[in-house]
């Protein structure tokens, strides 16, 4: 029945359901498949029911089939693609024959919200239950394979203007906003400008610039209008999916997320024809007359050589004069509004030429069914007269449309009910946007034109900040002629209170007429409570179709007026939007040290610290503990946080963020940092060096560098401090040579002086290393004499090959941050951040030495002076293990039953052979040689282990090793 | 969330660039007791109104201002550099010691 | 004991990057190949699409303080706050100044300079001027390992900068030679406008350890934008310094 119009175009290959198909170059996959005979698209949700196109437009559930892969893709609105491998959804074993269309049958069983009062006993069941619905539930199915080849892209965009809406009234909106001098985006979601004109043949009047062309020439002009003026940006293919806070839209435009921010905002989304109430509305064959007009204009296929119009409003007169000119033959036209001259309404134009032209005009005629099963074979309409049957294949719905609402509504603003129009129109715009056009709900040509022309002219006046030139006052002319027609308008007749059988009212969830009926009388009577029950206007289409019709027929049933009922709340996103879009392109920042070339080339395992690469070790942890207790080891300690702070207050304001002093370091100094808050809690720890009497360098931990450097900027902000802060981690490369051997390495590589009485523990010198500037801190974290060597980064790598070199012949070995954190256990060492926690205070954490509590006013001095005074409730302390497994960090120390402490850190230690670690104790139980019973952890429930406390360092307790 | 915010030294941007530093509040004298610290610390006035806040532009300048903001629309009244309208409201002045 | 023979040599974190694809350098101490094997077909992506490049090395230092502004006004180094001030000869000094309490100032490391010989922490000449600023009062830090210089120029820029980053870089919101701070690929960076023979550029401030993974990004989300890494070559100028112009080097 359907019949391709015009010969030529391309032939594209496709299959559907596995079998093969040709389409043609401008087709959508909907119209490929309409035109080669596929009768059913799909299956509806819960009574699977034959689907096939209703709307054309992408705004409804019944086209959605999978593509590719990719499930619930709107057939209607992609375009035909060779290769293309399209399957049906929702349906087994067969889209022809779907097994679960017995729901259908014995729907009697299925009131609304049955799942609220069935599937309940038996209990014993529910796993079944469980497992039959999951199966049932849902539409599409998602590929798990996933589709890297998608490629998401995120763009930013700014404009003045932004309009939404590529129709009459949008296009010339954009124009004259352009025209007033503003950059303008135009976001429109169909390929081509021109809106409902694309499908209009009817002659255009409102525009000097299009007057007297028929709409599908109008269109034509405009985007001629639009391509020339280079200040407008057009978005085709582009959906306005959520209108968020301070103007910013989201649009969605293929694979690519566009956020796009302008200060003033045209909203011209136009409007939409609904469906009608009628049993059996959703067989295959009734769609929507702009569906087919959309389909022969667009995409060259005639649906059926003839229709049936069926509309309860003016509007379906002149859509079916445009079907006749788009060569559908109308047979009859079913108004349900009773004759218009007997109802004392004017008679619409179009008569005489639909009389002319053989169509038989029924009015006041209410249509009672669609007939047949697959596919509609006819409508059955109670006329004044009696019942008839109407024989056709295509019943064209031309009903009143409906302005879209949906993207005001996501800024707050609720819809209005205006009784005289009988329709739901836009409640006023917050400051910074405009609604204009169809959107407005007084839709004739002159105003729908003039209102999309004076609301961009206003809005690129506004956006420009140019000073008022009598728009304003044009706009009050035009809104006081809108007014006018409105009050001249005929309302609407109520609908009609939906008798039995099967009405669709939503399509995505297959909710009929009766089933909301039921929903008020169980007690669900407000538009909010039915929707959730009913799960009316939860579906795919989020409203788009169903969401003005629900509102009047629950006004309806519950004898009350849609401005009572009103609609409820919209949220973006207007249309679905996967995941990837909103992601956008996979980016995660990594950051590399400047000697990680040289880790990859030795074998590192890598691992993640924040956004750092650091090799966690190169083969041999125990090999590489060993190597430096007994020759040298080498560890990039790059990744570190380096602060320069310098100035005549540096010291000073040194001494108020930090519990210690610096300003009485002296120059060529280092000393141990830890810093506090207001809480008096440890947030941070390091060094800092005196480089000079005004310069300081203070090292962070890795992962709180960002913090520390906004802590310190907060406490300069409006000071009066002579202090700047410099963040150089990114200047510096750093090492740490540590072990016996170190000072042997340390003189083949500089001049300097590197003996004990020269650069001792503490000491902190520059100088030239490997021929190039460094700053050298005697420090060290593991325990083992050390040199903490900074170099300009682009010398990083140059440092690194030199001391290997010089090291070698001393058994130099590479150490990753495993190793280190081995050894520095071995002494005891707390790891701010995983050994304390946000509750941790220094005389707890076994850090007190550091609060200097003589000094005057400093951050913490409060807090910590509390804790002083009560004294500490747990401490920090070491343990090691006697008999068992090694425990899992965060594992538990119990006694009799409760838990008197928690381990932070856990490790093998080769050099000692048994496990060790810190761990937090109550004050009581932390006294060296206490036993101690420690639950082993997660995967290990019931088995223990058996640990002794030890205050002291495993290792060189008295640190002599370390200040050699 | 989406507001802008105009930084006073980069100019409006989204609102997620910065990070929100807390209400400008006083900060106890030295030696004041913990509740005093607990309350300065934990407890905020959470404003129905015009509220004066830090703000902190992390992806930007990375510099701290303050804002007056209407918490009921999201409405930003002004923004500048610490002292907004007066005195310093937090303890952060050239340190109590000197 | 004296240190082994070597010569330190200043190293881009892109050098690897550089190599494998197909660079050549004039000499080793300079970081900006000649081409990477087309120098015709890098002239013509300047021209028609996107060019992506890393001059340098430069030395680098960070003044803070309040005199900042004018004290390089009284040097004659800057003229206001949020511009970048190009340097007035090839090889001079480019000012970045952000705001009037804060500067980086830049300049091509080594020019001239014979190979090989290790630098001292900046050239003499912004060493000197380093000691003029801080006995006025602002403090001054080397930072010339801290930043990598990116280049990016070509008629097709602005599409790409709309994906690169959240911030409005168009030429309406950044006059040429304004700066801005921003996010682009997720890295917090300065950028100054330094358009060329009529092309839109910019110039980035890339902090060190992330300029690799800036680097592959920006290659990545540039391919459909026509861009690629390109050579000093491709900006036609037969002395390199003068094709550092194109990068803000000279006036």
């Amino acid at each position: 029945m359907a019949e391709r119009l015009g010969g030529g175009g391309r032939a594209i290959n496709f299959s559907w359901n596995g079998r093969r198909h040709e389409g043609r170059d401008g087709d959508t996959v909907a119209s490929a498949l309409l035109a080669d005979g596929v009768e059913v698209l799909s299956r509806s949700f819960k009574y699977h029911r034959p689907r096939a196109i209703l709307c054309d437009a992408g705004r409804c559930p019944n086209c959605m089939v999978n593509v590719d892969g990719i499930p619930n893709v709107r057939s209607c609105v992609t375009p035909l693609r060779e290769g293309m491998d399209v399957r049906p959804q929702n349906a087994w074993p067969s889209i022809g024959f779907d097994v679960m269309s017995l729901t259908d049958r014995f729907n009697r069983f299925l009131p609304v919200g049955f799942y609220y009062k069935t599937f309940i006993r038996p209990r014993a069941l529910w796993p079944l239950y469980e497992t039959v619905l999951r199966r049932a539930a849902g539409i599409g199915r998602i590929d798990e394979h996933g589709h890297p080849e998608l490629h998401p892209r995120k763009r930013h965009m700014f404009a003045d203007v932004a309009v939404i809406g590529g129709g009459p009234a949008g296009c010339l909106a954009a124009l004259e906003a352009a025209a007033a001098g503003a950059q303008v985006v135009l976001i429109d979601d169909q390929p081509e400008l021109g809106g409902h004109l694309r499908v209009r043949t009817s002659e255009v009047a409102g525009d000097q610039r299009l007057e007297g062309l028929s709409g599908r020439e109008a269109a034509a002009r405009l985007r001629e209008l639009v391509a020339a003026e280079p200040r407008i940006e057009h978005l085709a293919d582009a959906t306005a999916a959520g209108l968020y806070e301070g103007n910013l839209i989201g649009v969605t435009q293929g694979a690519t997320f566009v956020r796009l921010r302008a200060p003033q905002i045209v909203l011209a989304t136009g409007q939409a024809e609904r469906p009608m109430l009628f049993r059996d509305n959703d067989r295959p064959g009734i769609m929507l007359a702009s569906a087919v007009l959309r389909l022969v204009w667009l995409q060259r296929v005639r649906p059926a050589p003839e229709a049936v119009v069926l509309t309860d409003d003016d509007h379906g007169w002149r859509q079916a004069t445009e079907l006749i000119a788009a060569g559908v033959g109308v047979t009859a036209l079913v108004d349900t509004r009773p004759d218009a001259a007997a109802a004392g309404r004017s008679v619409p134009a179009e008569r005489a030429a639909l009389r002319a032209a053989g169509v038989e005009i029924l009015a006041g005629a209410r249509p009672e069914r669609a007939l047949g099963g697959r596919h509609v074979t006819g409508l059955r309409i109670h006329t004044p007269a009696g019942e008839r049957d109407l024989r056709t294949g295509l019943v064209a719905l031309a009903g009143r449309p409906e302005p879209v609402l949906s993207l005001l509504a996501q800024e707050g603003v609720r819809a209005r009910w205006d009784d005289q129009l009988g329709e739901f129109v836009p409640g006023d715009p917050p400051a910074g946007i405009t609604v204009a056009g169809h959107m407005r709900g007084a839709g004739e040509d002159p105003l729908v034109l003039a209102g999309g022309a004076l609301a961009g002219r206003a809005a690129g006046i506004a956006a420009r900040g140019l000073a008022a030139d009598g728009t304003a006052d044009r706009i009050r002319d035009h809104e006081r002629r809108v007014a006018e027609t409105v009050a001249g308008r005929t309302p609407p007749a109520p609908l009609p209170r939906p008798g039995g059988g099967k009405q669709f009212v939503c399509f995505c969830e297959d909710v009929t007429a009766k089933e909301l009926k039921q929903g008020i009388e169980e007690g669900f009577d407000t538009l909010e409570t039915l929707k959730r029950y009913s799960t009316v206007m939860m579906g795919p289409c989020q409203g788009k179709m169903c969401h003005g019709l629900s509102a009047r027929v629950h006004a309806g049933l519950a004898d009350s007026s849609p401005a009572v009922t009103g609609l409820t709340t919209a949220r973006p996103p207007f249309q679905p939007i996967s995941i990837a879009a909103l992601a956008g392109p996979h980016l995660s920042r990594i950051r590399r040290t400047a000697m990680h070339e040289r880790h990859d080339a030795l074998g590192a395992k890598w691992i993640d610290m924040g956004d750092w690469k650091r090799p966690l070790h190169y083969g041999d942890v125990a090999a590489e503990v060993r190597a430096v207790h007994e020759a040298v080891g080498l560890i990039d300690v790059s990744t570190l946080g380096a602060l320069d702070v310098s100035g005549a207050d540096a010291g000073e304001f040194l001494d108020w963020i930090h519990p210690n002093r610096f300003s009485d370091l002296r120059v060529g100094r280092v000393r141990y940092r830890a810093m506090l808050d207001d809480a008096g809690i440890v947030i941070d720890d390091g060094a800092v060096a005196r480089l000079a009497a005004e310069r300081f360098f203070v090292s962070t931990t890795t992962g709180n560098l960002d913090g520390v450097d906004q802590w310190l900027r907060w406490w300069l902000a409006g000071s009066q401090r002579r202090v700047a802060v410099t963040d150089v981690t990114g200047h510096y490369a750093a090492v740490n040579l540590a072990g016996p051997r170190a000072r042997e390495v340390m003189a083949k590589v500089t001049d300097l002086d590197v003996s004990r009485a020269a650069m001792p523990y503490l000491a902190a010198v520059e100088g030239l290393v490997a021929g190039v500037p460094a700053v050298i801190l005697r420090i060290g974290f593991v325990g083992e004499l050390g040199f903490e060597i900074h170099v300009p980064a682009d010398y990083g790598a140059h440092l690194w090959d030199t001391l290997v070199q010089a090291g070698r012949p001393l058994g130099l070995a590479p150490f990753g941050v495993e190793a280190q954190r081995v050894l520095r256990l071995e002494k005891q060492h707390a790891i701010v951040g995983q050994d304390t926690d946000a509750l941790s205070t220094p005389l707890e954490a076994g850090m007190g030495w550091v609060v200097k509590a003589e000094k005057p006013d400093f951050i913490g001095r409060d807090s910590s002076a509390a804790v002083a005074g009560r004294g500490p409730r747990q401490v920090l302390t070491g343990f090691e293990i006697v008999e068992g497994g090694v425990p899992a960090e965060g594992a538990a120390i119990v006694r009799h039953g409760t838990a008197i402490g928690r381990v932070t850190s856990s490790k093998w230690s080769p050099t000692l052979n048994r496990a060790i670690g810190l761990a937090w104790l109550t004050s009581d139980e932390a006294v060296e040689g206490r036993s101690l019973t420690i639950r082993l952890g997660v995967g290990r429930e019931g088995q223990t282990s058996s640990a002794v406390v030890r205050t002291r360092p495993f290792y060189d307790p008295d640190g002599e090793r370390l200040r050699s | 969330m989406s507001f802008l915010l105009s930084c006073p030294l980069c100019g409006p941007r989204d609102v997620y660039e910065f990070r929100f530093g807390g209400e400008a509040q006083a900060r106890p004298t030295p030696g004041a007791d913990q509740r005093s610290w607990g309350e300065y610390l934990y407890m905020r006035t959470n404003v129905s109104g015009v509220e004066r806040a830090w703000w902190f532009h992390r992806a930007g300048c990375r510099r701290w201002f303050q804002a007056e903001r209407d918490t009921r629309t999201n409405t930003v009244i002004r923004t500048g550099w610490a002292p907004l309208g007066g005195n310093l409201p937090s303890g952060n002045s050239s340190g109590s010691d000197g | 004991m004296s240190p082994e023979a070597v010569t330190p040599i200043r190293r881009s974190p892109l050098e690897s990057i550089h190599a494998r694809l197909g660079a050549r350098w004039r000499s080793e101490t300079e970081r900006w190949p000649v081409s990477y094997g087309d120098e015709e077909d890098e002239a013509r992506i300047v021209r028609e699409g996107i060019a992506l490049a890393e001059p340098g090395p430069y030395d680098k230092i960070a003044v803070r303080g309040r005199s900042t502004l004018v004290d390089l006004r009284w040097l004659g180094l800057a003229a206001g706050a949020g511009r970048l001030e190009p340097a007035r000869t090839p090889g001079g000094i480019n000012a970045w100044v952000p705001a009037e309490d804060e500067a980086i100032l830049v300049r091509l490391a080594g020019v001239g300079a014979p190979r090989g010989r290790a630098a001292t922490v900046a050239t003499e000449s912004l060493a000197e001027i380093a000691e003029k600023l801080r006995s006025a009062g602002p403090s001054v830090t080397d930072v010339s390992s801290g930043y990598t210089v990116f280049r990016l120029v070509g008629p097709r820029l602005h599409a790409l900068l709309q994906e690169l980053s959240p911030v409005d870089l168009s030429a309406r919101a950044v006059p040429d030679l304004g700066i801005v701070a921003a996010v682009v690929v997720g890295c917090r960076m300065l950028l100054a406008r330094r358009d060329h023979d009529g092309l839109p550029g910019f110039v980035l401030l890339v902090v060190r350890d992330e300029a690799a993974y800036v680097w592959d990004s920006i290659v990545e989300l540039g391919a459909t934008h026509g861009l690629r890494p390109v050579g000093a070559a491709a900006f036609r100028s037969p002395d390199l310094t003068e094709a550092h112009g194109a990068v803000g080097g000279v006036r």
